[in-house]
């Protein structure tokens, strides 16, 4: 277990917990010193006011018995009912000899003059004005922990009370402190995805309302800017490709009308070839656009099957690929990954073009989809050689086959876009030559479907 | 055959009409939804080629409004729209086929006349499904010589299925036919209803295109 927590609120509930245990320790501590400190002072003088008087009341009262006294043996003063022995005295000639004690007191040698410890008992003993007697007046060892000890509980215990509570009482309060924290992150967490709408969240405490309107600032700013690309390249496609459509199609129009094998069909021939080449290049240039302005920013869970079921048909109704295509779905119902429906068209569509362009003519592409998150493309052909792989995501790079050299960097951006990878392996696993590609994605709902902000 | 081209662009209009007549098609050209409805209500074109992007609006407004009302005359859309999820709109609003431009004209002709292949079969009332024989007339099926009995509900799915013949029908159209037919229906019932008729009329009776809807194999 992590002792020191991830959360502000866990950090702040701890330190102010630990912070309060220490200073109720000091206080508690410093307080005991001085309760104790008094009460000793307290019992002190108690033990020798009573010296003093019981030193001229015993020299008086009990006068006859001193004056018989024969220094042969201690008289014992005994009270009349028995009661619990606080205080004890002894009286002492000068010299030290016992001449007579109350009844509990000790039979040990003469304490020196003053307060004394003897052994754990605390004594003081007072000289008489004319020199002739000490009495020592001595406390039974118990006598004042008995005493100190309850009132320092009393006096302390309410304090522990009172630090647990607070220790208990600490963490709703902090959790209810970072409430619109909390609320404030649920609300930001829902964002990503198709989600840019602006960030809900009334009644937030002024730290909290500057870093939301931040954010919602910076939502607007993506939003508009997605939505910007969206139109210039739906716009785009639209401007571009219809002049170019209407061109192909007047030019292939005009070669028909001209004589077979004569020279002006043949020139007419190279620009409607010419023709075909820029449409292709002008739709690579708009998929180049759309993947580089973040047409994969926006995710939503998808069925990966859906494109590739379309692509796949799509591409099956050209007559030189008809056939060409084999795609595995694995039986899988749906696949369902976090990823922009679009963007995944424009990936899987160059990973497909590039395969059928690359493999060998008229050889099969394998299209697998993979239950953890993805699709493996395989085509034939000769291996490339390894140093060549690391350049085939470079942009305007061709590889032969009349290619743009955009397809795979239009996927590799894609992919990254998609938090998602592209992985190239020549030759093809588990076999000897090939080229294969696997785009993976992040699985939907596996928590890793929000916005990429690199 | 006499065909519809809604395009708003005449160079492009005028090089497809005349290519299509080269083959022996006769083409009408219009430029605008409203010209578009127009030409294809007296109902003597036997097919349609539609731009999406018209100035009055969008192309698959005409094609909503001509399924709806129960013109099932073949459709193929010609547009600058590539995407996935413009593909997915055109198939589901009704298109037999979707052709991006710039497109070839010989690939063009080849998809207009798959497209009025597969429409002209309609009229038969002896049809294919799979493995399957279905007679629409007196609504009887049969698999490998077994007569099989559906509800009057499955032969409303696969009469809308077989208006069409290899072109998709989306999940929404037919609940339509299922509604028409009179029936409470649940959110699911089209997938349920389909994957009855499987059962019985076996698997490949129906193909599924993923995320548009479904189709029979002529």
């Amino acid at each position: 277990m992590r002792l020191w927590p991830g959360s502000m609120g866990g950090r702040l509930a701890l330190s102010l917990g630990a912070g309060l245990f220490v200073l109720w320790l000091l206080s508690a501590a410093t307080a005991a010193l001085v309760v104790v400190r008094e009460l000793n002072e307290v019992f002190d003088s108690i033990l020798q006011e009573t010296a003093q008087i019981l030193l001229a009341d015993i020299t008086t009262r009990h006068a006859a018995l001193i004056e018989a006294d024969q220094g042969v043996e201690a008289i014992i003063v005994s009270q009349a009912t028995p009661h619990d022995e606080y205080i004890t005295w002894r009286l002492f000639t000068p010299d030290g000899r016992l001449v007579m004690r109350s009844h509990g007191a000790s039979e040990a040698p003469m304490p020196p003059p003053g307060f004394a410890d003897i052994g754990r008992a605390r004594t003081y003993t007072e000289r008489a004005p004319d020199g002739r007697f000490l009495l020592s007046v001595a406390e039974p060892p118990e006598h004042r922990p008995h005493t100190i000890n309850p009132t320092l509980w009393r006096l302390l215990t309410p304090l522990l009370a009172l630090v647990v509570a607070a220790l208990v009482l600490i963490p709703p309060a902090v959790r209810r402190g970072f409430a619109p924290v909390a609320r404030l992150q649920a609300e930001i967490a829902q964002r990503g995805g198709a989600n840019l709408s602006p960030v809900q969240a009334p009644d937030l405490p002024a730290e909290l309302a500057a870093m939301r309107d931040d954010v919602n600032l910076l939502l607007r700013r993506l939003r508009q800017a997605l939505e910007a690309e969206r139109s210039f390249s739906a716009n785009a496609a639209h401007e571009m490709r219809t002049p170019v459509a209407a061109t192909l199609a007047q030019a292939q129009l005009l070669t028909a009308r001209l004589a077979a094998e004569s020279p002006e069909r043949r020139d007419a021939e190279e620009m409607v070839a010419g023709l075909r080449r820029l449409g292709s290049r002008l739709e690579k240039l708009l998929q180049l656009a759309r993947a580089e302005a973040g047409v994969g920013l926006q995710r939503t869970p998808v069925d990966l099957l859906v494109p590739l079921h379309l692509l796949v048909e799509e591409f099956a109704a050209q007559p030189d690929v008809a056939g060409r295509l084999r795609l595995d779905d694995g039986g899988l119902p749906a696949l369902m990954v976090d990823a922009d429906l679009d963007a995944l068209g424009i990936a899987l569509r160059n990973l497909i073009e590039n395969a059928l362009r690359h493999g060998p003519p008229g050889g099969v592409v394998h299209l697998t989809a993979l239950a953890s998150g993805g699709v493996r493309v395989v085509n034939g052909g000769a291996p490339l050689p390894p140093e060549r792989l690391p350049l085939l995501t470079r942009r305007f790079v061709s590889h032969g086959g009349g290619g743009s050299g955009l397809g795979l960097s239009i996927v590799q951006a894609i992919a990254e876009q998609l938090g998602g990878t592209l992985t190239l392996h020549s030759p093809a696993t588990g076999r000897e030559d090939g080229f294969e590609a696997i785009l993976a994605l992040p699985l939907a709902g596996s928590g890793t479907g929000r916005i990429k902000t690199a | 055959m006499r065909i519809l081209l809604v395009e708003d662009d005449p160079a492009l209009g005028r090089a497809v009409r005349e290519h299509l007549a080269l083959a022996g098609h006769a083409v009408d050209l219009v430029g605008s939804c409203a010209d578009a409805e127009a030409a294809l209500r007296p109902g003597d074109h036997a097919l349609l080629l539609l731009d999406l992007g018209l100035p009055d609006g969008s192309g698959l407004g005409v094609l909503r409004a001509m399924r709806s009302r129960g013109d099932w005359r073949p459709a193929i859309v010609l547009t600058a729209r590539d995407q996935i999820t413009d593909r997915i709109e055109g198939l589901k609003a009704g298109a037999d086929d979707y052709l991006v431009k710039p497109f070839d004209l010989g690939e063009l002709l080849a998809r207009v006349q798959a497209v009025a292949r597969r429409a002209a079969a309609r009229p038969e009332r002896e049809v294919r499904a799979g493995e399957a024989q279905l007679n629409l007339d007196d609504r009887r099926a049969r698999l490998r010589g077994a007569e099989i009995t559906l509800t009057a509900r499955e032969w409303a799915v696969m009469e809308r299925l077989l208006q069409r013949p290899g072109a998709v029908v989306s999940r929404e159209q037919i609940e339509e036919a299922i509604y028409a037919y009179g029936a409470e229906i649940e959110s699911n019932a089209v997938e349920v209803c389909i994957s009855r008729i499987r059962k019985k009329l076996g698997s490949d009776a129906i193909d599924t295109l993923r995320g548009v809807g479904y189709r029979v194999r002529p």
